[in-house]
């Protein structure tokens, strides 16, 4: 209820992107609405060709919606151009996959640079320059250029030049895309530790669901232009509705089928064992993935009685580990590939 | 002829080639560099397209690089006449050269700027860069390497149409070598002034290439 009488910092309404191309037009982003919270570290994720870059860039205004609205921070940017546009984009700042270093400066002039273009004496801008890379943990590089860093320190750099003009909100768009999984772990958490002393908004776009779950608060599925299902990441993760989202949080729920193969047995339980246990410590065990066909279980008194029909992984190694399993725990197993 | 009269023509003739290339080198980028970045920024996927402006200028630049030079300074004589009183010499010879010459340095420098990596442009304008800004904080100190080395190749063209200019007298170890090696029957003096030539080129080109490495940072 709260949630809803804030202005959110970021509010998108209606958005919609046609590229006209040689091809034709493409639909980039298709009626798109969405509100960001001042404080919130919102996730947005989809496949690539979603429109992931397309929104961030109408976000700051970079490209022109060609139908909508962003208000941010209660200013209508498609309304305001040239100057004004220009100083609002200073509280609003983005961070990319490339880093878009300047090559010819070096790491403490990099910087400095959005200080240098908003006026600022360049005695203060070095100070707030030491200051910000001493905080993203990359002052003994300051005389370096970016050609001598690695991708990481990179992007650490680029965060610093980022969060030069004390912006609102920080734009990252697949900023941790180019990196390997340690330094992207790195990179996130210095994201969420800069969150926490800030209290800046952050808006992630990724492709990576590994990335939302790491620092998101909220996050909003991006498939085809607009938006599948949105909400924050633990409804999204335990109750994931729409398709897309699934995907997401099931990567290979779909490609599970493949792996099971033709060849079914029957499991037979006399009473000698509880079935529970056994059944799923084979599947642990052996990590194996079985389809269960037909089951008619009884549990009497904790023992389990019955029989079920299970359809084994077509790999035949691994059905044989199964067979093997179940036979060394004492329990019948038999071919039943006729029976169906 | 003894040596300290041939000692002396060439000083003075190299430096009066000098005199021109460097100066119609400056000149050139006085009206080329400007013409080159605003033909890179006004094209259609520049910071600020504008596609009349844009075919326009790069219409005149093609008429302007494709009169050959000697018809071309032939018809521009009246231009250093109008300026400063003559048509001859190498002090005119330097304003033809110019004039000659800027279009194809306004090509260099946009084809240098061109090169500039779109997403540093783009970082500057999520930044609220100015498009004014834009050109001299990110276009030009990021394509500096570029634009000496093309500057190099300039230079050493310019020098190179001095050198033809001695055709229509204007000084230089171009006229030397015309006037003493065509006229005069002095092959051995033309071969010194060509010589000149060529090692003048060559420390044009490696000094381009030493500079442009030296300054980049990449
Ligand atoms: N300048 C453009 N001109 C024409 N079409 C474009 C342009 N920019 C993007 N598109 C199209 O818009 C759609 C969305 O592109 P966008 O770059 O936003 O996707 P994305 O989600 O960022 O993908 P990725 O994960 O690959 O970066 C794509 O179909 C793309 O081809
Ligand atoms: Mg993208």
């Amino acid at each position: 209820m709260e949630q809803q009488k804030k202005t959110p910092i970021i509010g998108i309404k209606n958005l919609s992107k046609i590229f006209q191309t040689k091809g034709g037009e493409v639909t980039a982003l298709e009626d798109f609405s969405l509100d960001i919270n001042d404080g919130d570290i919102y996730g947005v994720i989809g496949m690539s060709g979603a429109g992931k870059s397309t929104l961030v860039r109408c976000i700051n205004a970079l490209e022109k919606p060609t139908s909508g609205s962003v208000i941010f921070n209660g200013k209508d940017l498609m309304a305001i151009s040239g100057d004004e546009l220009n100083k609002t984009r200073r509280s609003m700042s983005m961070i990319f996959q490339q880093f878009n270093l300047l090559s010819q400066r070096n790491v403490l002039s990099n910087v400095c640079f959005p200080l240098e273009i908003s006026g600022v004496p360049k005695r203060v801008a070095k100070k707030k320059a030491l200051e910000l890379l001493e905080l993203v943990g990359i002052k003994d590089k300051a005389k370096n250029y970016p050609s001598q860093l690695s991708g990481g320190q990179k992007q650490r750099v680029a965060i610093a030049r980022a969060l030069a003009t004390d912006p609102k909100v920080l734009l990252c768009d697949e900023a941790t895309s180019a990196l390997d999984p340690t330094t992207t772990a790195s990179i996130l958490s210095l994201l969420k530790d800069i969150h926490a002393r800030l209290g800046i908004t952050i808006v992630i776009i990724t492709h990576e669901m590994g990335v939302i779950e790491k620092i998101c608060s909220h996050v909003a599925v991006l498939e085809d232009g607009h938006i599948a299902e949105s909400g924050s990441v633990e409804q999204i993760f335990t109750h994931p509705k729409s398709a897309a989202a699934r995907k997401l949080v099931y990567p290979d729920e779909g490609m599970r089928n493949r792996y099971v193969g033709e060849r079914c047995i029957r499991i037979v339980f006399d009473g000698s064992s509880s079935y529970e246990p056994v059944f799923s410590n084979m599947i642990l065990d052996c990590n194996v993935i079985v389809n269960i066909m037909f089951a008619d279980m009884k549990d009497i008194e904790g023992k389990a009685l019955g029989h079920m029909i299970v359809q084994l992984p077509k790999d035949e190694l691994q059905a044989e580990k199964a067979i093997a399993y179940l036979r060394a725990k004492g329990i019948p197993v038999e071919e039943a590939n006729n029976e169906l | 002829m003894n040596f300290n009269v041939i000692f002396n023509l060439m000083l003075t003739e190299t430096g009066r080639s000098l005199f021109m290339t460097a100066f119609a080198t400056i000149g050139a980028y006085l009206l080329g560099l400007p013409l080159g970045v605003l033909l890179s920024i006004t094209d259609k996927d520049g910071i600020k397209p504008l596609s009349a402006l844009n075919w326009l200028m790069g219409l005149f630049i093609n008429i302007m690089r494709a009169v050959p030079f000697l018809i071309l300074a032939v018809v521009v004589i009246p231009i250093p006449r109008f300026l400063i009183g003559t048509g001859l010499g190498y002090q005119a010879m330097t304003i033809t050269l110019v004039i000659a010459s800027f279009a194809f340095v306004a090509r260099l420098v946009e084809n240098s700027i061109k090169d500039v990596d779109k997403g540093v442009i783009e970082a500057a304008q999520s930044m609220g860069a100015s498009t004014f800004q834009i050109i001299y904080k990110v276009l030009i100190p990021e394509a500096m390497p570029s634009l000496v080395l093309g500057a190099a190749i300039a230079a050493t063209t310019i020098l190179g149409f001095s050198a033809m200019a001695g055709i229509l007298g204007g000084d230089g170890l171009g006229f030397v070598a015309i006037t003493y090696g065509y006229f005069r029957w002095q092959r051995d003096i033309m071969w010194i002034a060509v010589a000149l030539l060529i090692i003048l080129v060559m420390i044009g080109q490696f000094a381009g290439n030493f500079i442009a490495r030296k300054i980049d940072k990449r």
